[in-house]
């Protein structure tokens, strides 16, 4: 796979980055002159994304999270969106968690161990804003290209998880839920397969205060998510002018 | 279609070269004998060479460039309704083949001007010479200096100006003039600034000490203008506002360090002459303004570069080759003289004289005119490859990359090559370039579908091409017509039409044909630069001198730079409005002529269906005319494949070819003369 224009996409991300209007590559006579893209076949300003997709977590020892998902982007620019997003679903214990108590042979955490550690989160709503300052294509087969889009990811959330309760509580039954607001940052991508019509691949890393009942001390929790999803763009057709 | 692309690399470039082209009346070009300009009564003879002008004008507008097909335009074979577009100019102009603009000459490096007598003695700089004048001029010239050195440049040009004003100080005028022009610079009053040098210099070397301190000033003046273009990223820029002031030094002896720069200035004066003189039919003494050309260009030495400024103006034009231009203008005398062969090796000269590799005056903009000029060369004697070569080394964006291109289309036309002539063309009509003037592409679009027995496509481009352009024929008719009003009106009416306008969304559509209209005139590089004048006047006037203190805003200084800038402008844009009239009625029979050719086409794939249906008729069936070609979408290793898909990449410009997937089932007809 011959990654297009890399030079132009990194030479994008930094001037993402200091928030200064995308440029080409240095190579480029035309630089300030006339703007890389004429024609874009995958517009986004003005549009509304619907994107129904499916959330997994990564990397938490104690829970896999599964959730089905739902995101509503306005694309206000090319550059920049704000959406809403909404997920939840399943929660279950990875069964990776070993206790090894002394004098015991180690085995699997019981539930009731399970219910003292973080990470069991129920589902989470919250606002997204988006800056994609990269655009660009690929050439994945001779003559298949595959245009995509990269963009860095913020936003505010509320998170409702199951409280994470002391020995004692856990003993005594599933514990209550607890919500928090909290925030994320990510990357997005986006695949474009037809006008109105895309993949959409994120990874969010979701930060939010859970109290812990075993130190009655509140500690901020990191959740990583992976995003798959399925965008449908509205109005279907766009084309972008110069 | 797909787009290949070649590494590119930055060329930063100077683009005097947009400016290249002849600014006869920027020259203030002599017609008279020569013998005259060497009188030394120089009121008289400026005052001649106004009148000898406008003489030579009318002349000159009937070859009025046209944007139109390159050098030789290509014989459309004979299946091809009509001959694409405008033929070349250069069977009847001694002029190097300008294929898309049939009047100007080869674009001569953007140097200004001119020569010299001997100084009786070594002149030498007098800056910071006090004038020994009595009392109270010397006292006062103290009391600006002393402004001047705590930085209070308003109030030290404002007390300067005083002097100047005080008859009884005249024996202070002299130092205070300079000055005071020194200092205008300073604050970035560059045309002011210009005016005052060069009233120092109409004093002549024995008429000022500080004659050669103005000459320097006045290049500071020319080359500062140039780096605020470029900086404007408006592709142009060289010192041709200065031009005029410094031709009128033909005759005087200069220091060693401007010897070069004016030699090469002055020979490309006696080319510009040369072509006006030849263009009003004064052979004998064209031929003896182009032999002074080749003499003075032959004076400019080997290793010549930029001349230094005094510091006024540090970095303008280091890549400059002072050597390499001469040697270009040279090219384009032996071009205007009829010697092809010599000045295809002049051409050739620049090109290693310039060679990046060699030299760090490198000299982009006038490599690429080089490049261009051998193309066209080659084209005009139908080596199609040769030309193809040359366009092919034209530096991918430059400023004359994209006539480079166009031209170059129609050398791959010649050849057959219709993927990468249609390539060309699909950049040529990419979104990015829709201002660009190139009627004539739709015609040669067309006719290459025509010979290709694509008969919808072509009917389909011929309908684009007269949408796009009848409606401005129909605007340049009305706006030729016009008679009456001042040239100067002419001009702001265009301008002024287009930008208000703009403003109306309601009157878009004639916005859009009057801002054509605009970008048709200015596709003559004299306008373009008179129009570029125009603006940093303006500039001056609208935001420079309302941005000085309130007591230099409201001073008699202030009124007086008003007034003369607003007499300069008003002189310019009578001369922009005056060859804005001549540009558009030569570009409005020119359109005629392409609107009449589509029509032939039209005509001709008309018949053609006809014939076709009357075979399908006769046959009983359907006729194919068409055949499936073959092609590959391999590249070379340096090239990546990219299928075009609608969408057009900054960086693909150039390199799209059209993957012309079938045509004619007896292939297309034999062209006569395409190699």
């Amino acid at each position: 796979m011959i990654a297009r224009h890399a030079a132009r996409t990194a030479a994008l991300l930094l001037a993402a980055l200091a928030a200064a209007p995308a440029r080409a590559s240095e190579a480029d006579a035309f630089e300030n002159k006339i703007p890389p893209i004429s024609g874009q076949l995958y517009p986004k300003a003005g549009r509304i994304e619907l994107t129904p997709g499916v959330s997994f977590s990564v990397n938490d020892p104690f829970y896999a999270k599964t959730f089905g998902s739902l995101k509503l982007t306005w694309h206000i620019t090319e550059f920049f969106s704000a959406g809403l997003a909404a997920a939840g679903g399943v929660a279950s214990a990875t069964g990776s968690t070993t206790i090894c108590p002394a004098n015991q042979g180690c085995g699997p955490a019981t539930e009731e161990q399970m219910r003292q550690v973080p990470g069991k989160i129920q589902w989470l709503a919250g606002v997204e804003g988006a800056f994609a300052p990269v655009y660009g294509k690929l050439n994945l087969s001779a003559e298949l290209p595959v245009h995509f889009d990269l963009a860095v990811l913020a936003g505010a959330d509320y998170i409702s998880y199951q409280k994470v309760v002391d020995a004692q509580t856990a003993a005594q039954g599933p514990p209550g839920n607890d919500s928090s607001v909290g925030g994320h940052v990510g990357l997005g991508m986006r695949f474009f397969f037809a006008g109105f019509m895309g993949l959409r691949f994120e990874v969010r890393d979701y930060l939010y205060t859970a109290k812990i009942g075993n130190t009655g001390e509140s500690s901020l929790q990191n959740q990583l998510f992976v995003d798959l999803g399925l965008s449908f763009l509205f109005p279907t057709s766009a084309r972008g002018g110069r | 279609m797909f787009a290949a692309r070649l590494p590119l690399r930055l060329a930063l470039a100077a683009l005097f070269l947009a400016g290249a082209a002849p600014a006869r009346a920027q020259l203030g070009l002599d017609l008279g004998p020569s013998e005259q300009k060497e009188q030394p009564k120089k009121k008289k003879a400026d005052k001649k060479k106004t009148t000898e002008k406008k003489k030579a004008e009318p002349k000159a507008k009937g070859k009025a460039p046209a944007k139109a097909a390159p050098a030789a335009a290509p014989a459309p074979a004979k299946a091809a309704p009509a001959a694409p577009a405008k033929a070349p100019p250069a069977a009847e102009e001694p002029v190097v083949p300008f294929p898309s603009e049939a009047a100007p000459p080869p674009v001569v490096p953007p140097t200004p001007p001119p020569p010299p007598p001997k100084p009786a003695q070594a002149p030498a700089k007098q800056e910071g010479l006090t004038v020994t004048g009595k009392g109270a001029g010397k006292a006062q010239l103290d009391a600006a200096k002393k402004l001047a050195d705590d930085k209070a440049f308003d109030r030290a040009a404002l007390a300067y100006h005083e002097i100047l004003r005080d008859k009884s100080l005249a024996e202070a005028h002299d130092e205070a003039r300079y000055q005071l022009a020194k200092l205008l610079l300073r604050l970035d009053l560059n045309y002011a600034a210009l005016a005052r040098f060069d009233e120092i210099l109409q004093r002549g070397p024995g008429g000022s000490k500080y004659f050669y301190n103005a000459l320097d000033g006045l290049f500071a003046v020319g080359k500062r203008i140039a780096n605020e273009r470029r900086e404007a990223s408006e592709g142009r820029g060289q010192e041709q506002v200065i031009l005029s002031s410094v031709a009128r030094f033909a005759g005087e002896k200069l220091p060693p360090e401007y010897q070069d720069r004016f030699n090469t200035l002055l020979a490309r004066y006696y080319f510009e002459r040369g072509r006006a003189l030849a263009e009003a039919g004064q052979g004998a003494e064209a031929r003896r303004s182009y032999d002074e050309a080749r003499r003075l260009a032959g004076l400019v030495k080997p290793g010549a570069g930029t001349m230094p400024t005094g510091g006024e103006a540090p970095g303008a034009g280091d890549d400059e080759n002072l050597h390499a231009r001469a040697r270009f203008i040279d090219g384009a005398v032996l071009y205007a003289l009829g010697d092809k062969p010599a000045s295809l090796e002049a051409f050739k000269d620049v090109i290693r004289l310039t060679n990046p590799r060699k030299t760090s005056r490198n000299d982009p903009a006038l490599r690429e005119a080089a490049f261009l000029q051998l193309a066209r060369i080659h084209y005009e004697h139908r080596q199609n490859r040769y030309a193809i070569f040359y366009y092919g080394k034209m530096p991918w964006g430059e400023p004359l990359w994209l006539e480079g291109l166009w031209e170059s289309s129609y050398a791959y036309y010649r050849i057959a090559d219709y993927e990468k002539a249609l390539g060309n063309l699909l950049t040529l009509h990419s979104p990015y370039f829709q201002d660009e003037y190139f009627p004539e592409s739709y015609v040669l679009k067309a006719i290459i579908y025509f010979e290709n027995c694509r008969y919808p496509e072509a009917r389909a481009i011929l309908e684009d091409f007269n949408g796009r352009y009848e409606p401005v024929y129909a605007e340049l008719k009305t706006l030729t017509a016009q008679k009456g009003g001042t040239s100067a009106a002419f001009y702001e009416r265009i301008g002024e039409g287009a930008k208000a306008d703009a403003k109306a969304p309601a009157k878009s559509d004639h916005a859009a044909i009057m801002r054509k209209v605009l970008n048709i005139a200015l596709t003559d590089k004299t306008i373009r630069r008179l129009d570029d004048t125009l603006d940093d006047i303006d500039r001056e006037m609208d935001e420079r001198l309302p941005a000085r203190p309130p007591e230099f805003r409201s001073s008699a200084l202030s009124a007086e730079i008003l007034s003369q800038l607003k007499a300069q402008k008003g002189k310019l844009l009578d001369e922009a409005g005056a060859r804005a009239r001549q540009k558009l009625e030569v570009e409005r029979d020119a359109l005629r002529q392409f609107l009449e050719q589509a029509l032939r086409i039209k005509i001709e794939v008309s018949r053609r269906e006809r014939e076709a249906l009357e075979a399908a008729l006769a046959a009983g069936g359907k006729v194919d005319l068409m055949r499936r070609y073959k092609f590959n979408t391999a590249v070379s290793d340096e090239h990546e494949y990219w299928p075009y898909e609608g969408e057009f990449w900054r960086d693909e410009l150039g390199t799209y070819a059209y993957t012309l997937t079938k045509g004619c089932r007896e292939g297309p007809p034999a062209r006569a003369g395409a190699k």
